[in-house]
């Protein structure tokens, strides 16, 4: 795998393109956290007429060979997309046509464009146009040394500009009306968050294209933001995330051409990078979505499995303190099916809760038993403030204490123990056990 | 002017899914102090943790703002506009949403800055607490109905003027010529 880092042809794509990403990547959280993901969208459909008119312009000056000409073309670039920026504010804010469909319009009418640009140059500048579709759907497999020094620098130069303004990027996008009141430069600054967006547009669409950059500003956003709370690591976890996706979106780009090659000689397949990147970036948000601390659907089947085996324990302790301390498996088959109770049986096992006597009987060890009372202490004591401060009727009580026991936390015991001034007794005059079992 | 103003924004405006933690967000209180190319240091966090526990919040200071309860949220608004030690607090429905325990630290709060000098002008529309607690009303409905000194001015018949169906139809109509004027089709 080093050699990607190493061999001449193979590092300028590589670096260059975890370069670019990286830089998409950090002023995506930007974009992400203002809610103007479908912005990035538009602005980006908006450099490609862009580039056509900038091949054109500088065909005027240079041979077409010279990478200076990149220069030229991201500069024009740049320039109509900050045009399509300043379009669809004034729509917006002049002409009061919503921002869903001022944005749809801009894209559109500047990609179309962009677009007869392209179609006219087939015709009249044959090998610029080949050059165009270069940027249309990335090319990393082209870039050059002199690529990852460019690309090194533009990201030197938004990376600082985060830094340095830190501060007030993140009160602006947080809370714009308080960057205001604290004497904040709100429309210089908003002035900078654009030229940053449109500027790591440009920078994108050489390794992903001007149809995909749009992802690598969000979904490495949307991945980071999954994983953490706050501002500062979702900066550094998106970048690392967009440098990852580029990295593997690479590598495997040219594996999969490598093995497709070997397989179908005589098709010439090759899988492009830029493509490859963004299948992998949104792979990865799929994977962060899946396992998000706080919202990831496999984080929470985990901790709702987690949550069912305790109930389960903590019923079965229950149930054989209340047969006497000692049971059978099949006399606990009313909580679960035989493989869960064996399960659950081998887990109290290991906690020391229970003791095997062979034959499938079981029976309470002492640490067993004072958490067994301690459960049955939670449910009465729910019982009695259910009964005593709500005024529910005590027949009533037993399933919401059943759910609640496993729940309850020592402080909250503390409380109803204090607030029900110690009972000895429930509402169906059982003794509750005393408070320091355990 | 603007460091000596502190503002507390209506909850409904502000994004609760952002990543932010409390302490994050109250610290934001000296950033205007800091002004640019500056990073709080030391002394800046050690005061933002001295409000923090004033209002009672270093249980939760690591929690990102959405997770805490309404009344939290509003007491950590409140952190950061102390921190700004400023001289002027203006507060959009301070009141708005929270819990009876934090209002009475919310008043608590304002009647200290009130007794420390400090000038509060609050949006409320909670018509039964105006009395008790403010000297000075504003009475607006799109315009100025009244203004004055609380015991003078709050008055039934202000209040009505403010609130009442006869303002409404005449605002209705002004913004209507007033529209026209401008060139919209009514």
């Amino acid at each position: 795998m080093m050699h990607y880092f190493t061999d001449p042809l193979l590092r300028a794509p590589t670096i260059a393109s975890m370069l670019i990403c990286l830089t998409t990547a950090l002023i995506g959280v930007l974009v992400f956290l203002r809610k103007e993901s479908l912005l990035g969208e538009s602005l980006s459909h908006a450099t490609y007429p862009g580039v056509g008119l900038g091949l054109l312009f500088s065909s005027l000056f240079i041979s077409s060979e010279s990478s200076f000409m990149s220069v030229f073309v991201l500069l024009f670039a740049g320039v109509t997309s900050l045009f399509a920026l300043f379009c669809i504010r004034v729509l917006q804010k002049r002409l009061r046509v919503p921002a869903d469909a001022s944005l749809g319009l801009v894209l559109a009418l500047f990609f179309g464009i962009g677009v007869t640009i392209a179609s006219r140059m087939q015709f009249t500048h044959t090998t610029l146009y080949r050059q165009g579709q270069l940027y249309l759907y990335g090319q990393t497999a082209t870039m050059t040394d002199e690529h990852i020094l460019i690309y090194a620098v533009l990201l030197l130069v938004v990376a600082l500009t985060v830094f340095l303004f830190y501060k007030e990027l993140l009160t602006l996008t947080m809370d714009p009306q308080f960057a205001d009141t604290i004497g904040m430069k709100t429309s210089l600054l908003n002035g900078i968050v654009a030229f940053l967006t449109v500027g790591a547009i440009i920078i994108g669409i050489r390794s992903v294209g001007v149809v995909l950059v749009s992802a690598m500003l969000i979904a490495p956003a949307a991945s980071a933001r999954a994983l953490t709370q706050s501002f500062k690591q979702m900066l550094l976890i998106a970048s690392l995330l967009g440098a990852l996706a580029a990295l593997i979106g690479t590598i495997l780009s040219l594996e999969l051409s490598y093995t497709l090659y070997a397989l179908f000689p005589e098709e010439k397949p090759s899988i492009p990078a830029g493509p490859m990147i963004v299948l992998v970036s949104g792979g990865i948000s799929l994977l962060c979505f899946a396992f998000s601390p706080t919202t990831g659907l496999v984080t929470r089947a985990i901790r709702s499995f987690k949550f069912r085996t305790k109930r389960r324990e903590e019923n079965c302790l229950k149930a054989i303190w209340k047969k006497g301390g000692t049971v059978k498996t099949s006399d606990l088959i009313d909580f679960g099916t035989h493989r869960q109770i064996f399960r659950v049986m081998r887990l109290l096992k290991r906690e020391g809760w229970v003791k095997p006597l062979g034959h499938g009987e079981y029976k309470l060890t002492s640490d067993g038993t004072k958490r067994a009372k301690h459960i049955v202490r939670l449910h009465r004591l729910w019982e009695l403030y259910l009964v005593e401060y709500l005024g529910i009727g005590k027949e009533r009580v037993h399933c919401s204490a059943a759910e609640i026991e496993h729940i309850l936390t020592p402080d909250v015991e503390r409380q109803l123990n204090t607030l029900l001034h110690n009972p000895k007794l429930d509402p169906h005059h059982q003794p509750i056990p005393s408070g320091d079992l355990l | 002017m603007r460091e000596r103003v502190a503002y507390i924004p209506q909850r409904s405006s502000v994004d609760w899914d952002f990543p932010i933690t409390v302490r994050e967000l109250v610290l934001m209180g000296r950033f205007g102090q800091l002004g640019l190319f500056r990073f709080p240091k030391k002394a800046d966090y050690e005061a933002a943790d001295h409000y923090i526990d004033a209002l009672g919040l270093s249980a939760c200071k690591g929690r990102q703002i959405g997770e805490l309860s309404g009344g939290q949220q509003q007491r950590a608004f409140l952190a950061r506009a102390l921190l700004q030690e400023a001289d002027i607090y203006l507060m959009d429905e301070p009141f708005q949403g929270v819990d009876h325990a934090t209002e009475e630290v919310l008043t608590q709060f304002l009647n200290d800055l009130k007794k420390k000098g400090k000038t509060l002008v609050l949006v409320h529309h909670d018509l039964s607490t105006v009395q008790e607690r403010f000297d000075w009303t504003l009475l607006l409905n799109m315009r100025l109905v009244a203004s004055g000194l609380t015991k003078e001015i709050f008055s039934e018949e202000n209040v009505s003027r403010t609130y009442g169906k006869s303002v409404a139809l005449f605002e209705r109509s002004y913004e209507k010529s007033r529209k026209k004027e401008a060139g919209f089709r009514s």
